[in-house]
């Protein structure tokens, strides 16, 4: 019976069917990109897939099951992940020199250009959230924790390598427009934004911690003049214009989202989604509430008064909302969408409110009943103030797609998210060009966007202000906002017990009118501060304990 | 001659015979091991004739009673050649010459051994055997004496399983077997949620006929001759996987006589025991929600409350239980065996079929298998012997697509009843009310469509044994067993509307659900196989003074699975075949899984002197493929030693009441390769890789590169461990079997220990984050389990009465000797989060004493929450200081009870017979536990919606919505809104109630017809019987719901588990 024994041990030698090895993945194009597929899942944009809800920690919206704290220590666990992913990507740029999964040369180029301004990209969203972090930048192998302490690096020191890596990056990488990778373009894109939000810092922000957050403001200079060159670049020899192919402009930045074709040029950066094998929740998360689906949900993107006050008329700067006479009583209206006759059309491309036809039938909102005379309580079908409807009596409606499979459910939606887009890089030019005192340049721009937008241009001078809030309204609640309000360092001011208010809108059920009153949504729950502590998020969970050498941000 | 033909071989004949032998083993070996087995022609001799027959008749009967013992096996020694007594105690059989011995045996009277000694005519008179000393039971790869056992091992017979009449088997063995813990967490049909283990120790090694195998639960109990469980180091023979010990489970062989038909069918029913209802009508509910907002200081919101009789269409009053549940539940079952055979070759047969039903009153829950099992053993030549046992069950579970049971549980205990059944009070239009789906929809799955589960499976085992000629007592058995199973799930999604009335409009305004429609198919496989070859050997000497007993035995399992998923959507909800369905937006999935594979020697030597003196030494050489080749084998030893005082001269001579008393010792170490899966050893990319964590949601770790095609991630593993290998479990056990007065009283006591040591987990020390991975698994964690075991029974018997009671109690505890965790802090952290040395089964809360009774007692107690003492009124509930710093906090919590894992368990199995009436009755119950409530349990009106009925004996005022009038006290907390109130639900002693019960588990009175009547029929036998399951439950106050329920037990599941079920059944048991 021995004698069958060491012939039998072999078949102990199992082998897994789900692992690929190293040397497949560096030899093998499939498995390379197999490989490069994980690294792109893990880049983390705010989109669909991560962070889309960045802005309702903002003045822009909010959520209806708000809860006042949560825009405490925002960081959003990234530190973790990050360095998870950063270790991939050291180890992909180490090893590219031995791989072989290429048909070309050129790919092979383009390919470590990628890993490397992945690797510069995960540093940014790191710099922005926490300051300067250590910058890793090599696979260490395993050792006694002690020896593989690293201390945080000047955030200054962290913007450089990000833009020398980018730099070297968009050298290297193709000027095919593929929208859904990195190249040369779409590499300046996305140096414009670090490069701004760098530059920002250097003005706004105060360095502390010898370095570790802040950038000394003898670099501010450098790095405004750097976001304006990568994004003029791009202006100029780049493939992109913005999206003007609908006379009528509400339907055009409507579509603008949905566009999926290469005739949207304004696309630069996309992340892409298939239904139904790779899917979102935007829709179900936005429904409004007579629209959900079994799965319930909805009312999670709500625009506030304020926000919708910031449209502007066609022919009105001022975008106040038309619910009073001059004698404080209150204008009513037959049809509730009546009050928002002539507002900026990106207003009825972005938010759903009261009277708006939606999924072909008109939304029914109010918060109170006039019936015999008698103010009671009352609801509409689609709210307010009942779980899971609008909280402000406004849906989002920018992504939310006219033609769903219906009824939405979590992971049903597959409208693709342009993660960057032309119009952005045009805003970031015109900030740049303005910081850097060249007010007729920016302005050029500026009036680009209000045209398409379907607004008359500005006369000069453009101010700083003027510049800030058509980026408010061309960016709304697409996570930029949160993030200019952090660079600008004006989210305090915004944000500092900071009421949030709804319109509510009450049915005269009598006389079968509407009138509209602003009302502030309760305190507990939709009176918000930002305190200058957050700023800089406050270290993940656990990452101090584990590196001793690490220093907390200031105020934790 | 025509009847000795098998034993006379002409030359070729013999030729053919050897011939076939030699392939047969041949084949056996290339198929199970890598080589062929060249050593094995030495099989050839052995094949004696013998032409020499002599015809042997005689009767058997009872020594004491002087009847006729029919059934007797009448073996000659050495030899399968035998015969069975018939009813007349007579038996015939040749004897191939005259100095043959005769063996005659029979369950409860001991074994004789007879020289026939030219004689032709043999009567026998055999002793019964009330100490059951030669009652065999069956151990690791064997069966050996009761009385030599070294072990701690319990057994028990199939008479005892079909006392049950239950779709579990495992509810057939609650309370009888010491050590053996059943705990019914649910009885939903089809899901067998029973939890079992042996001494507390978590899932068990389950061996079916040799070989290790899933789904003993669904064996037919009339299929089963004998289980026996491995408590110690006895299980060690079968090392990987056998630390939590090992249930072996024999089935039912044929016997050598008449052939037998046997049909068994019964009917009954189930009915749930004590389970949560929610309130059934709306005014209750309506005080409830209006009392809650006048405690929050809002105005009530049904000032009209009253109104909500049910009588006005627009006052609604739904009892949405007695709409949805029934009551009774019926099932029956029936199975028919065919047994018997030849001396040469035996047969048992049987196929049984259950059915059913579940709580819902649509039927749309329920629950169909078919069982069957061939057994067939054949006598090929002198000394050969195959077996072949093929078994396997056929099962369907349909549940509606609706809702799971969890999901309608959560959901009709909160479904508020004033909510109507239909929109505008017209049918078909289902109300779309607050919950996810009308509790009317979501169990009927005409309308919402269904999940089909069905599992087909088939263990087949072969087995050749041959006696090794010229070596008395050494025999060669190779076995090979192949278990196929597949899984095929039907998940039909069908679309379908609820509504709302449109008053203005006259419109019904649909919300559709389940949309699209969908249907998934899930297909899956896997394959188990076992082979063995081994050597036994079994010899006495000098007579019996030395008795040896050893096995060599190579064994080799692997397992395989594989698998698919096809959906696709449907415009057509009325055909729910794939083929049918729109080929847009189809999909599929597939997933191999390599299963383990594992390789062992197994050695075992026992050594009997005067069976006095006993010793038994094994080893077992594992090898594990979840290991790397550095890592893999480890050698795992085990001995025991037993010690028969009964059986020396100072107790035999002098104290004649102990019939026999053994002292046995064990101590063993075994490997175990459990939770070592996944191929941690190996680095490399995991593909396609799953989903990746941020902020607590799942994120895909794919890529679309082109805006049309999905690109699966390819993700590193993360750091391997090279050095991954087995946890060691090492068992020691000291027991004494005792009998007294020939059986009058007989004991078993068990002390043991099992230490576990290199328990898999994760190295404490942490990385820098920054490092980028974390540690692997490693060999890190250990513990102990300790416990005893203690049974006592006593049994007479009379001429036409017998009785027997049999109790045992057992009591486990286990306790962490080594828990990796990061070191605490400061010393208070210490005590309170380091659990080292500490009982596993610990649960921290606050101490409860008592519900505040007036204003003045809140006013002057310790701080009781954050909010100070602002929001409580009297019932609250009063929280113990325990560090009396004034206020309560975290800083009083302190361990205030155990888990809800029993530490002691015990049974009662009582038998009696009076002529044809025979009683079984079973006690069991378990302590030394806790009942948790939470989420709907721990608090009225969850989500604004219904409440459960128990919170209506609450703190409240003489007329609830007066706050002025005085209050009366209740055993909840006055109503609040949501859920309840933060501070009242705290962990305590509170919603954390000790456990103890008793409970009649089971209950069997039948009746065996007299010979006479049944003769008249033409049968052999008549039996009728009535029995019942979980018919009365005793349990320690305060225990709110059933306590074997585990749905209350944990947070997980919040008491939506399926309730436990108890059953009433009929039936008869007819034998031709």
């Amino acid at each position: 019976m021995l004698l069958v024994w060491p012939g039998c041990t072999k078949f102990l030698d199992k082998t897994p069917v789900d692992v690929i090895t190293e040397t497949a993945i560096l030899s093998d194009q499939a498995a390379f990109t197999a490989h490069m597929a994980y690294l792109y899942s893990q880049i983390p944009f705010e989109n669909f897939s991560r962070w889309i809800w960045l802005d309702y920690y903002t003045d822009q919206m909010v959520n209806c099951t708000q809860d006042a704290n949560t825009s405490e220590e925002y960081s959003f666990d990234s530190w973790k992940l990050s360095y998870t992913f950063i270790r991939a990507l050291n180890n992909m740029i180490e090893k590219m020199p031995t791989a072989t999964a290429f048909t070309t040369e050129a790919a092979k180029t383009q390919a470590l250009g990628e890993l490397k301004f992945m690797r510069a990209y995960v540093y940014f969203t790191l710099a922005q959230r926490y300051g300067g972090v250590p910058l890793v930048t090599e696979v260490s192998p395993i050792a006694k924790p002690a020896e593989l302490y690293q201390a945080r690096d000047k955030a200054s020191d962290v913007y450089k390598f990000i833009e020398t890596e980018m730099d070297e990056a968009i050298n290297t990488m193709s000027t095919d427009n593929n929208v859904y990778r990195f190249n040369k373009w779409s590499g300046l894109a996305f140096k414009s934004r670090a490069m701004l939000h760098a530059a920002a810092i250097a003005t706004y922000d105060q360095v502390q911690l010898d370095g570790i957050i802040g950038i000394p403001q003898t670099e501010a200079k450098h790095y405004w003049e750097s976001a304006r060159d990568a994004a003029e670049t791009l202006i100029q020899s780049g493939p992109y214009e913005l999206y003007d192919l609908n006379t009528d402009k509400v339907k055009n930045y409507h579509s603008l989202f949905f566009d999926e074709t290469s005739a949207n040029k304004e696309r630069i950066f996309v992340d892409a989604f298939l239904y139904p094998i790779k899917g979102h929740a935007f829709d179900q998360r936005t429904e409004p509430f007579s629209k959900r689906s079994g799965e319930g949900y909805g009312g999670r993107f709500d625009p506030t008064f304020d926000m919708v006050e910031q449209y502007e008329y066609v022919d009105n700067r001022n975008g106040a909302l038309k619910i009073q006479n001059p004698d404080n009583t209150y204008i009513q209206y037959a049809n509730p969408a009546d009050l928002f006759t002539g507002k900026d059309p990106r207003f009825f491309a972005s938010v759903i409110f009261p009277g708006a036809v939606w999924l072909g039938s008109p939304l029914v909102i109010y918060g109170n009943v006039i019936q015999g005379g008698v103010e009671g309580g009352g609801t509409g079908a689609d709210g307010l103030a009942q779980p899971e409807s609008s909280a402000t009596g406004f849906y989002l409606t920018k992504w939310a797609d006219p033609a769903p499979p219906r009824p939405v459910m979590g992971g049903s939606s597959d409208v693709d998210f342009m993660t960057i887009r032309y119009s952005e890089v045009l805003l970031n030019y015109a900030e740049a060009q303005l910081e850097l005192l060249n007010e007729p340049e920016a302005r050029i721009y500026i009036n680009m966007i209000r045209v398409r937008a379907g607004l008359p241009e500005l006369a000069g001078p453009v101010t700083m202000d003027d510049y800030r809030k058509e980026r408010n309204i061309e960016l709304a609640y697409e996570g930029r906002h949160y993030w200019d309000l952090k660079r600008w360092r004006t989210f305090d001011a915004v944000i500092y017990n900071t009421d949030t208010y709804a319109l509510w809108p009450v049915w005269n059920k009598d006389l079968n009118v509407y009138i509209f009153r602003k009302q502030k949504l309760p305190s507990d729950k939709y009176t918000r501060t930002f305190t200058s502590k957050l700023y800089y998020g406050k270290l993940e969970g656990g990452v101090i304990a584990a590196n001793p050498l690490l220093i907390e941000n200031p105020g934790y | 001659m025509k009847k000795n033909c098998f034993s006379i071989f002409s030359p070729w004949r013999k030729y053919k015979i050897l011939l076939y032998l030699n392939l047969t083993v041949i084949l056996l070996l290339s198929q199970t091991f890598c080589l062929s087995a060249a050593g094995l022609a030495e099989g050839k001799s052995g094949l004696i004739d013998n032409p020499q027959q002599i015809t042997v008749r005689g009767t058997v009967t009872d020594a004491s009673t002087k009847e006729a013992l029919p059934g007797v096996n009448v073996i000659i020694s050495g030899t399968t050649i035998g015969a069975i007594t018939d009813a007349s105690g007579n038996f015939t059989l040749e004897a191939p010459n005259a100095s043959v011995k005769i063996q005659f045996s029979f369950i409860g009277y001991i074994m004789q051994e007879v020289a026939l000694a030219g004689k032709t005519t043999l009567n026998v008179a055999l002793e019964s055997d009330v100490a059951q000393l030669s009652e065999v039971v069956v151990v690791g790869y064997g069966v050996q004496k009761k009385v030599n056992l070294t072990g701690a091992v319990s057994s028990m017979g199939s008479a005892k399983l079909t006392a049950v009449t239950s779709p579990d088997l495992s509810n057939s063995m609650v309370g009888k077997l010491p050590g053996l813990r059943v705990i019914t967490a649910g009885s939903e049909p089809g899901l067998y949620d029973n939890r079992i283990d042996i001494r507390g120790w978590g899932t068990m090694l389950v061996v079916i006929d040799g070989v290790p195998r899933d789904d003993f639960q669904r064996i037919d109990p009339s299929q089963i001759e004998s289980v026996s469980i491995l408590k110690d180091a006895s299980a060690s023979v079968y090392g990987v996987k056998a630390a939590n010990g090992v249930m072996l489970i024999t089935t039912k062989k044929g016997e050598a006589g008449k052939g037998e038909i046997t049909v068994n069918s019964s009917f009954g029913f189930q009915k749930m025991t004590d389970f949560p209802r929610a309130i059934t009508n709306s005014i209750d509910n309506l005080i409830l929600k209006n009392e809650a907002a006048l405690v929050a200081g809002n105005p009530m919101p049904f000032p009209d409350y009253k109104l909500y009789t049910g009588q006005d269409p627009n006052y609604p009053s739904v009892d949405w239980w007695g709409l949805t549940v029934q009551e009774t539940m019926p099932m029956n079952k029936s199975d028919i065996s065919f047994s018997g055979g030849t001396e040469r070759v035996t047969y048992f047969v049987s196929v049984g079929n259950l059915h059913e039903t579940g709580i819902y009153k649509t039927n749309s829950l329920n629950y169909d298998r078919y069982n069957f099992r061939s057994n067939v053993t054949a006598n090929i030549v002198k000394g050969l012997n195959a077996n072949v046992i093929i078994g396997g069950f056929l099962d369907t579970r349909n549940d509606p697509f609706g809702s799971s049971s969890f999901e309608f549980m959560k959901q009709v205990w909160m479904q508020p009843p004033y909510e109507p059944i239909y929109a505008n009070n017209t049918a078909p239009y289902y109300y779309d009310g607050q919950a996810d789906r009308n509790p009317l929809t979501s169990i009927n799955s005409d309308l919402t469509g269904y999940r089909r589960y069905r599992t087909k499976s088939l263990q087949t085992t072969m087995s050749m044994t041959y006696d090794i000629p010229f070596v008395k007592g050494l025999q060669v058995k190779g076995l090979f067993a192949y278990d196929l199973k597949y899984g095929i799930q039907s998940l039909f999604r069908k679309a379908y509307n609820e509504y709302k009335y449109n008053t203005t409009s006259g419109l019904y305004i649909p919300t559709g659900l389940n949309s699209p429609t969908r249907l998934q198919k899930y297909f899956d496989e896997w394959i188990y196989t076992q082979s063995q070859l081994s050597l036994n050997y079994k010899n006495t000497f000098s007579e019996g003074t030395h008795s040896v007993e050893g096995l060599l035995l190579l064994d080799r399992r692997d397992g395989n699975g594989d698998g698919f998923m096809a959906q696709r959507y449907y415009s057509i909800a009325t055909i729910e075949q794939l083929n049918a369905g729109l080929t847009d937006n189809q999909a599929t999935s597939g997933v191999m899984k390599v299963l383990d594979a594992n390789l062992a020697l197994v050695g075992r030597l026992n050594y009997g002197f005067k069976s006095k003196y006993l010793a038994e030494f094994s080893f077992r050489y594992d090898g594990s493929s979840l290991f790397p080749a550095d890592s893999r084998w480890g050698f795992f030893p085990a001995v025991s030693l037993g010690w028969r005082i009964s059986e020396e001269s100072f107790i035999k001579d002098n104290l004649s009441f102990i019939s026999n008393l053994k002292l046995r010792v064990s101590h063993g170490v075994m490997g175990d390769d459990s939770g070592a899966g996944g191929f941690q050893f190996i680095p490399g990319y995991t593909y396609p890789a799953g989903t990746f964590k941020a902020n607590g949601s799942n994120f895909p770790s794919n890529y679309v590169f082109d805006g049309k095609t999905l690109t699966s991630g390819a993700v590193s593993k993360g750091l391997a461990n090279p050095n991954i290998t087995w946890y060691t479990a090492t068992t020691s056990n000291v027991g004494i079997d005792a009998t007294l007065w020939k059986g009058l009283l007989d004991l078993t006591f068990d002390v043991f220990q099992r230490k576990r040591e290199g328990l898999l987990t994760t190295r404490a020390e942490t990385l820098p984050s920054e490092f980028g991975a974390s540690f692997p698994k490693e060999n890190l964690n250990s513990d102990l389990s300790r416990g005893f075991e203690l049974s006592v029974g006593h049994s007479k018997m009379f001429s036409d009465f017998s009785y027997s009671v049999r109790t045992n109690i057992s009591y486990a505890q286990t306790r962490w000797i080594h828990n990796e965790q990061a070191p605490a802090t400061n010393t208070y952290l210490n005590w309170r989060t380091i659990n080292e040395d500490r009982n596993v089964n610990i649960l921290w809360g606050y101490g409860y004493v008592g519900q505040f009774q007036t204003q003045e007692e809140i006013n002057t107690a310790p701080v009781q929450n954050a909010n100070g003492h602002a929001a409580l009124f009297p019932g609250d509930i009063k929280y113990q200081d325990w560090n009396e710093d004034g206020m309560i906090n975290e800083l009083d919590m302190y361990p205030i009870t155990r888990n809800e894992d029993p530490e002691i368990y015990y049974g009662l199995d009582m038998t009696g017979g009076w002529k044809g009436l025979s009683l079984n009755m079973v006690l069991q119950g378990a302590t030394n536990y806790s009942q948790t409530a939470t989420e709907q349990l721990q608090g009225p009106l969850p989500w604004g919606r219904n409440s459960l009925t128990i919170f209506l004996d609450r703190w409240h005022h003489q007329d609830p919505l007066d706050f002025s009038t005085p209050w009366i006290p209740g055993k909840y907390p006055i109503t609040r809104d949501g859920f309840g109130f933060g501070p009242n639900k705290l962990t305590s002693p509170f919603w954390s109630v000790d456990v103890a019960y008793l409970r009649l588990k089971s209950i069997e009175l039948s009746y065996t017809l007299p010979q006479s009547l049944v003769k008249m029929i033409k049968a052999k036998q008549l039996r009728i019987y009535t029995n019942a399951y979980n018919v009365v439950t005793w349990k320690k106050k305060g225990v709110m719901f059933d306590p074997e329920h585990r749905g209350s037990g944990t947070s997980a599941e919040n008491g939506y588990k399926y309730p436990v079920m108890a059953s009433y059944n009929f039936g008869l048991n007819l034998t031709f």
